[in-house]
């Protein structure tokens, strides 16, 4: 039957721009009503406990992996269902901290960049004390030589990450080793320089960043060396620091603790044995600026995730990232990948007679430490999937699936994570005058204008000097403001004193509150209310720390 | 807590509530939100409100037991103004010096002592409260604690301009020892009140809480912070006395004795290695220090270092353990 004209005009009167765009709102609004009543469904009014797990881990293959785990789980415990939000780190803190607020933080957190995860006080009265977990053994560990292993104990670093030393309490597990490495690219290192073995040396290095340049102009690729980026740029800056002044340590390091603090390096430069014209300090800013010639042009305007997309196009033969990253680096590069540790100068090459040694990894004691938010309506459950996650067989899983590298102690690594196991080898600290405030400003700010050649050595040496020694907000005001902090802490301290001696006397404190208790006295008596660099600086500068 | 409202209070506090958790579901978004805007006023009228029930009962024991133990949950959790209005109201319903009521003070007390932020009235409020207590059951255990704390009163600056008062913080000390002989809480008032002295940073005062401290350690051989003071001892001795034989041998007193946090050995184990490598030219300790480096305390990242000194000694070196993944040799408790 063919439709009279009349009824055509009526139905064509409807076919118009209004009404696609009702139809796509309505259609819109019908969507976003049925995601909300399926996650209100999910979680509200599923027949199973529902745990939520919170991170910001949205690297390559890691939700995939953790996904995986939670299959086995789910297969353990059939009444339990796992959901994972994963937030982008660039929203993750404010996510976290709205969620914390309002009290609809998932079960288990990645304690990260949140304010209310970082500061301790907050973080006691936001997430559950691990401390009576830790020294008995992970069941999931049940049948592996980590059986009667307390669960403390299983972690690669003894689950220090998890630690707060202000608190003196663990609140929270990492699952996994995390570390910086430069990886390459093969098949372009091998055109500029005829190998692809990793470069051993500061000098191979700097050889290979120069053939990767002529490269470049040779075939107009436009190639950088390595792809620079706001975010890595200060991890080559310290890795190289400490290789250039570690050896300092035994003139500047007065309470032979092993380190050198802001405090020492400062003295040290006032004492002339630190300041700008000391020899390995002069070496390791000229080293800088001849390595962040290879940088590429504007690299201070890149973040990691650009520098990374450069390296995978092709258009960056190297690349400094973390070893979270190698899933994400080695699944979208259509070449073969290298990775090395940052190359040292060695012996005979030029800087070589300047350097102490490499950092060291030693001080590592596991990323993405997960906590127990006190609000969870199945903390035992939750405790348990942490457990679950952190065991041996499961963490290997884990890292394995996501290509990182595992923390619990007999998990084993794939052979492409190996060359990113931590080293322990090396120095723990260099020199580093950029005390705080000001201090650190004025030089940070400083170092790019000398790094890019806009000023020479001696202007940038005069401008540190000039900022170090500004009456008003120089050294000496940082370190009256170290002072300062530490009675600070010491007064807040004592609130986290106060609290466990309450818990103690009302019979309300966890096992082992006494010995926790006491380690916190001490560590607040050896600070002595800061009155010993009140009158270290009185000592130093001849002069009282009132007057700062 | 400053910038944060939880309902998990209201589910702590919950059989006393008139306001339930789940009641609350029911209420309009809107005064949620408003509810949540007002925390500080809700908090308060919640922790009221709470008690309404208890006061028409007439102080039933059970209750009692009950909002003191909520009151010392919200404490614990560091919640110092909800845990301040539970222990007020168990202070008006029970008898002035019994156990509970004692409980009730001194909870306050440390309620109004940390409350942030830390004002003068508060802490007047405070150490009116720790007087009552001291006054009213001086038998009472938390008498003992309520003393050292008006000593730490004295002792820290609490608030802008709040002044030092080293002297009459060293009064409270001295009482807790003289009045409490026999408790722990002497030996931690010794504590106290040596770095009364020390924290001068004058040196025949320094010498005199170092005295203090020595005297108290040569006659109480079961002292549980023995091994802490020790160390406290190792550091004066270092700084700033600068007697590094006394320095050494006070830390080897408190390693005997275990030290009280194993958490940064690493670094006190260098400095004891140092401390007799370049001060005290024994080679003997210095090798054994620079071993335990390597063994327990890698982590401060001084191990290597620690591997080089062995070298330069001429000492069997240990293997760094860090990090292999494939050893199974239980660590060190």
């Amino acid at each position: 039957m063919i439709p009279s004209a009349g009824r055509m005009r009526s139905v064509s009167r409807w076919i118009n721009i209004n009404t696609l765009g009702l139809v796509l709102l309505l259609a819109t609004i019908g969507l976003s009503l049925g995601r909300v009543m399926r996650i209100h469904r999910e979680l509200f009014e599923s027949d199973k406990t529902v745990l939520r797990i919170g991170h910001a881990a949205l690297e390559l293959g890691f939700r995939e992996a953790l996904d995986v785990v939670i299959a086995e789980y789910e297969q353990l415990h059939p009444d339990v269902k796992i959901i994972q939000n994963a937030v982008p780190q660039k929203i993750y803190g404010e996510w976290l901290n709205t969620q914390l607020i309002s009290d609809t933080a998932p079960d288990l957190v990645e304690l990260y960049l949140a304010s209310m995860v970082l500061d301790e006080h907050y973080l006691a009265s936001l997430f559950e004390s691990l401390a009576d977990s830790i020294d008995r053994p992970n069941p999931y560990n049940a049948g592996t030589p980590l059986a009667d292993w307390p669960w403390r104990a299983t972690f690669q670093g003894g689950m220090r990450s998890g630690f707060r030393e202000g608190l003196q309490d663990y609140y929270g597990a990492p699952i996994t080793l995390a570390t910086i490495r430069i990886y390459y690219n093969k098949q372009l290192l091998r055109e500029a320089t005829g190998s692809d073995a990793p470069l051993d040396s500061f000098g191979q290095f700097l050889q290979a960043c120069e053939s990767i340049q002529d490269l470049s102009e040779r075939t107009g690729s436009k190639v950088t060396p390595i792809a620079g980026n706001l975010y890595i740029v200060g991890t080559f800056l310290r890795r190289y620091r400490v290789a250039f002044t570690a050896g300092y340590e035994s003139e500047v390091d007065v309470d032979l603790d092993g380190l050198i603090s802001h405090r020492e390096s400062y003295i040290g430069y006032l004492q002339g044995t630190t300041d700008m014209q000391a020899s390995h300090i002069r070496a390791y800013f000229e080293c800088m600026k001849e390595l962040s010639r290879h940088f590429g042009e504007g690299y201070l305007g890149l973040w990691r995730d650009q520098a990374a997309f450069l390296f995978v196009q092709g258009r960056a033969a190297m690349l400094a990232a973390g070893s979270w990253d190698a899933t994400s680096l080695f699944m979208q590069s259509d070449f073969e990948i290298g990775v090395f540790d940052f190359p040292l100068p060695a012996e005979g090459e030029r800087w070589g007679e300047y350097i102490a040694g490499r950092e060291n990894e030693a001080g590592h004691a596991g990323s993405m430490v997960i906590g127990l938010y006190q609000g969870s309506k199945n903390k035992r459950q939750a405790l348990d999937f942490l457990q679950f996650l952190t065991s041996r067989k499961y963490n290997e899983m884990l890292t394995r699936e996501a290509g990182w590298i595992p923390v619990i102690t007999g998990a084993h690594p794939t052979e492409r994570m190996k060359p990113f196991l931590p080293d322990p080898t090396g120095y723990p600290m260099g020199v580093d005058v950029r005390y705080s405030g000001y201090v650190y400003e004025v030089i940070h700010g400083e170092e790019w204008p000398f790094l890019h050649g806009e000023i020479d050595y001696e202007e940038f040496a005069r401008r540190v000097d000039r900022a170090l020694r500004d009456p008003g907000y120089g050294g000496d005001r940082q370190w009256s403001q170290e002072y300062d902090q530490t009675w600070r802490w010491c007064r807040n301290q004592e609130r986290v004193l106060a609290t466990q001696a309450s818990r103690i006397l009302m019979d309300a404190a966890a096992p082992g509150g006494q010995e926790r208790y006491n380690r916190l006295l001490l560590q607040q008596t050896l600070a002595n209310n800061g009155e010993s660099i009140r009158y270290q600086f009185e000592q130093v500068r001849g002069k009282p720390i009132s007057d700062m | 807590m400053p910038g944060h409202f939880r309902f998990s209070i209201l589910r702590r506090t919950g059989p006393f509530l008139i306001f339930r958790w789940g009641q609350l579901r029911g209420v309009p978004s809107l005064l949620i939100r408003s509810i949540k805007n007002q925390r500080s006023k809700i908090k308060n009228s919640i922790a009221v409100l709470s008690f309404l029930p208890l006061a028409s009962a007439g102080a039933d024991p059970s209750g009692v037991e009950t909002l003191l133990q909520t009151g010392t949950t919200e404490l614990s959790s560091r919640n110092f103004e909800a845990a301040k209005e539970l222990f007020g109201s168990v202070i008006k319903e029970t008898a002035p010096g019994s156990e509970p009521w004692a409980h009730a003070v001194f909870g306050a007390a440390v309620c109004a002592h940390h409350r942030s932020p830390t004002t003068q009235k508060r802490v007047e409020d405070a150490a009116r409260l720790y007087h009552l207590l001291l006054e009213s059951v001086a038998g009472s255990k938390f008498a003992p604690r309520a003393a050292l704390n008006l000593g730490r009163l004295a002792e820290l600056r609490d608030y802008y301009e709040d002044p030092v008062d080293l002297e009459a913080a060293r009064n409270w000390y001295r009482r807790v020892i003289d009045r409490w002989p026999d408790l722990p809480i002497a030996g931690e008032a010794t504590l106290r009140l040596a770095a009364t002295f020390v924290q001068t940073y004058d040196m025949p005062e320094v010498r005199h809480g170092v005295d203090l401290l020595e005297t108290w350690l040569t006659t109480r051989d079961d002292e549980p912070l023995a091994a802490g003071m020790w160390q406290y001892l190792g550091d004066i001795y270092f700084y700033p006395l600068a007697d590094h034989a006394a320095s050494l041998s006070c830390y080897r007193k408190g390693e005997a004795l275990g030290f009280l946090d194993p958490n940064n050995i690493g670094t006190l184990f260098w400095r004891m290695a140092i401390l007799a490598e370049r001060f005290l030219e024994d080679r003997e300790l210095a090798v054994e220090y620079y071993g335990k480096v390597i063994r327990t305390g890698a982590a401060s990242g001084k191990g290597y270092q620690a591997q080089q000194a062995l070298e330069r000694l001429g000492a069997p070196v240990p293997e760094l353990q860090l990090f292999q993944p494939i050893a199974l040799t239980r660590p060190p408790e």
